[in-house]
């Protein structure tokens, strides 16, 4: 064992110890930071991982705030605008599921008085690595203690962010100069929004999805998911939370085939109208989607505003 | 077991110091052999059993290499090389090699296809070659000399060899001439802490920091709905930061396992030595997975005649051991296409050698640099896509889709493959006064790393190669 002392004496080297030293402090000052004179803005996400993983540690980490109702659902649901929804925190995560959602629920102390349950993407199986990652005891108590650990603090994310920034500012100021003052001011997100404005790709992916919605789920794998989701249901009951099932719209072509049909059914056997409540699917001749699931950014944006009609209907969900 | 998971780092801490402790000087080799096992089996245990199977095939046949009897020395090396790559085709290729002839759909067709591949098989399947070519052709040493007589002390330096986990499943292609040899007691006083602190620093921040997050990112370009969308600046700047990904990330592993070795007292070839600074194809492949070029250069390439029989033959060979090394990273056409790529670039490069001898200046150098860098780019998507029609897709994408759009994840991809330029431009001014300031101050760059390390590591994902 002497010898093992001697990595931390003599015979480890100087330079070593110097960068460890460095790096502590440069922790311990971007940590002291983050927590406490951080601006707002200092806040950034680059991908669907780090939005998913953030949008779970806000959830998580906010105990001030009590929200009314939560969405749980996947990327389809992720497309509600919960900006004009109040007392609303959508934890509807891409490529997630909605156990995801109902599994870092069941972690909190304080459950909403609502959870919105989407019921399109109902077979994804529960993501038990990106549970257990954000509830580790050694992940969920430093993240909890030192923001800084936090994904959305990633200094190489918000130093993105900033570039960014100085890219569309000089983008503008290009702009202005060269029409003369008359800008046509273009945000981060109307040019994202442009860039994925559906097109021939679009025709493309609702037709492939169009053909997986012939194939219907092997039934033990149904009898499972609904097993599990009975659970989690069961669960959220006994401590007085409202259960209230929506469908995302989505393609129409789409909405009515065998696949979609068989989920609803099912849906509507397990969990009766009776004993539960059901968001209805918008009355909506057509529906604009990316790939015939995800709807664009203005339907979404339609959607939410339907959605928030609806809560106000339930005096439950009212706020 | 990934080697950035907390299990792997508490398999480090308590193997270390079982292996350093005095008393326990002549379990060194058991304890690593255990902790090996625990690390193969930690996620698949079943496939131990196979591990076990190959080892026992080398162990066997290298022994009667060395010590049968003389006549049937040839079969058993023979036998042995045969049976290893009868276990790799068998659970890397048949699928491909059966759905090629058949179109797969018969339940055998099935039956093939769900066979599991054994992580690492590629690895430790030339390894075990390495073994009896080098104990039977006495080339680069004599057989008695890393076969002891005992067999039971034998067994256990080549399971040792075959399983020691940094090299287990992505390399670097450690040769039994190299390795054996080195076997014995270490002491910790012996370990040079500096030059592993930098590899394993180094490597960590390649993988977690650049391949993990640049993995977010790339990872939509398997997704050909996405790909048909995206504007041709965008398509580009995936392909390089691909690119850049998996270099960080291979590298990373790689510098990540001599660095480990290290710490245990064995020392590893270098396996990546600055590639995107390659001049020529054939410079290129000298220095990106040197361990499995050396390979085949040496149990393929000059076994089948290497540049000793005449121009056309050398570009056969050179044809033939690309395309192989292409089908050693997958089973899948593509990658044979792959090699395919590179062999043809290789030749074209030898047919033209030579021809011109004027003095090369910086640009010339840098323009040659580019050339290498873009075609071993381009290729690389073969490696991202491994369908064809994908392929052509995106570049039919690539070349058409050329509005420009300002996209955020230009500016990501572009801050997180930094580094991996940076790294080789650094290389190419070792001499420049500033890389010297620099050099006075590593400990600064070292503690960057880290701080980067810690808060701004992407998602955990098993390394490219593990698939290899």
């Amino acid at each position: 064992m002497g010898q093992l002392v001697l990595l931390f004496t003599s015979n480890f080297d100087v330079m070593i110890r110097k960068a460890f030293i460095l790096a502590f402090l440069g922790l311990v000052a971007y940590g002291v930071f983050v927590k406490w004179m951080a601006p707002k803005w200092w806040s950034a996400t680059q991908n669907t991982d780090q939005q998913n993983v953030t949008k779970a540690e806000n959830f998580i980490y906010d105990d001030t705030a009590s929200y009314r109702n939560v969405i749980v659902g996947s990327s389809l649901s992720a497309r509600i605008v919960t900006d004009s929804l109040q007392d609303t925190y959508n934890l509807a995560m891409g490529g997630q599921s909605i156990y995801d959602g109902l599994n870092i629920l069941k972690h909190r102390e304080h459950l909403p008085r609502a959870v919105l349950i989407e019921t399109n993407v109902f077979m994804r199986k529960e993501n038990k690595v990106f549970t257990n990652a954000l509830f580790s005891p050694i992940n969920y108590y430093s993240k909890k203690e030192i923001p800084a650990l936090r994904k959305d603090k990633q200094p190489i994310a918000i130093f993105s962010k900033i570039i960014l920034k100085g890219v569309y500012f000089s983008k503008d100021k290009i702009k202005e100069v060269l029409h003369g003052g008359r800008t046509s001011k273009i945000s981060i997100s109307a040019e994202i929004k442009a860039d994925n404005e559906p097109g021939d790709l679009s025709t493309k992916m609702t037709h492939d999805t169009y053909i997986e919605s012939f194939k219907l789920p092997r039934q033990e794998d149904v009898v499972d998911s609904f097993n599990n989701l009975k659970s989690y249901v069961s669960y959220m009951q006994k401590k007085n939370v409202v259960i209230v099932f929506f469908e995302m719209p989505i393609d129409t072509r789409i909405q009515e085939l065998p696949l979609q049909k068989f989920l609803r059914t099912k849906f509507l056997q397990t969990f009766p109208k009776s004993n539960y409540k059901y968001i209805p699917l918008p009355n909506w001749k057509h529906c604009n989607t990316f790939d015939g699931l995800h709807l664009t950014r203005e339907d979404a944006i339609k959607y939410t505003a339907y959605l928030k009609g609806e809560i106000k209907k339930n005096h439950c969900l009212n706020y | 077991m990934l080697f950035n998971s907390l299990p792997f780092v508490i398999l480090i801490f308590a193997t270390f110091i079982l292996y350093y402790i005095p008393v326990l000087y002549k379990f060194q080799v058991p304890v690593l052999i255990i902790a090996s096992l625990v690390f193969y089996a930690y996620n698949q245990p079943i496939l131990v059993l196979l591990l076990l199977l190959s080892v026992s095939i080398n162990i066997i046949s290298s022994y009667l290499v060395v010590y049968g009897k003389i006549r049937y020395r040839k079969h058993a090396a023979i036998a042995g090389v045969v049976l290893n790559l009868a276990i790799l085709i068998f659970f890397k290729y048949s699928a491909l090699i059966y759905t090629t002839i058949t179109d797969g759909s018969d339940s055998f067709g099935q039956f093939i296809v769900s066979i599991p591949l054994p992580i690492g098989i590629s690895f430790f399947t030339f390894q075990g070659i390495s073994l009896i070519v080098d104990v039977y052709s006495r080339k680069y040493v004599l057989g008695e000399d890393i076969v002891p007589v005992s067999f039971v002390k034998h067994a256990e330096r080549i399971l040792f060899f075959k399983g020691f986990f940094p090299q287990l499943i992505s390399g670097p292609i450690v040769k039994a001439h190299d390795f054996l040899p080195q076997i014995g007691v270490k002491k910790i006083a012996d370990i040079a802490w500096e030059p592993i602190f930098k590899k394993l620093v180094v490597g960590y921040f390649f993988k977690m920091v650049v391949a993990d997050n640049l993995s977010n990112f790339t990872f939509w370009m398997t997704n050909p709905s996405f790909f048909i969308g995206s504007s041709s600046i965008k398509l580009i700047t995936l392909l390089f930061g691909f690119s850049c990904q998996i270099f960080a990330d291979f590298a990373g592993y790689s510098l990540i396992a001599i660095g480990l070795a290290r710490l245990f007292g064995y020392t590893f070839p270098d396996n990546f030595n600055f590639p995107y600074i390659s001049t020529s194809f054939k410079d290129f492949w000298k220095r990106w997975n040197i361990s499995l070029s050396s390979f085949l250069m040496e149990y393929l390439y000059i076994p089948l005649g290497g540049n000793k029989r005449g121009k056309l033959r050398m570009y056969i060979n050179l044809m033939i051991v690309m395309i192989l090394g292409g089908l050693w990273h997958g089973a899948a056409w593509s990658y044979a296409v792959w090699g395919l790529m590179h062999g043809l670039a290789l030749v074209v490069e030898r047919m033209l050698s030579g021809k011109t001898h004027r003095p090369q200046g910086i640009w010339i150098i840098t323009l040659k640099r580019c050339l290498v860098f873009s075609f071993v780019t381009l290729a690389w998507l073969l490696f991202q896509l491994p369908k064809f029609e994908y392929v052509l897709v995106y570049l039919n994408s690539l070349l058409h889709n050329t509005t420009l759009v300002i996209d955020p994840d230009i500016v990501h991809i572009a801050l997180y493959s930094s580094p991996v330029f940076l790294y080789h431009l650094l290389y190419v001014n070792r001499t420049n006064t500033i890389f010297q300031t620099i050099k006075k101050y590593d400990f600064v760059v070292y503690a960057i790393l880290i701080f980067c390390i810690v808060l701004n590591s992407g998602p955990v994902s098993p390394f490219i190669y593990f698939q290899f």
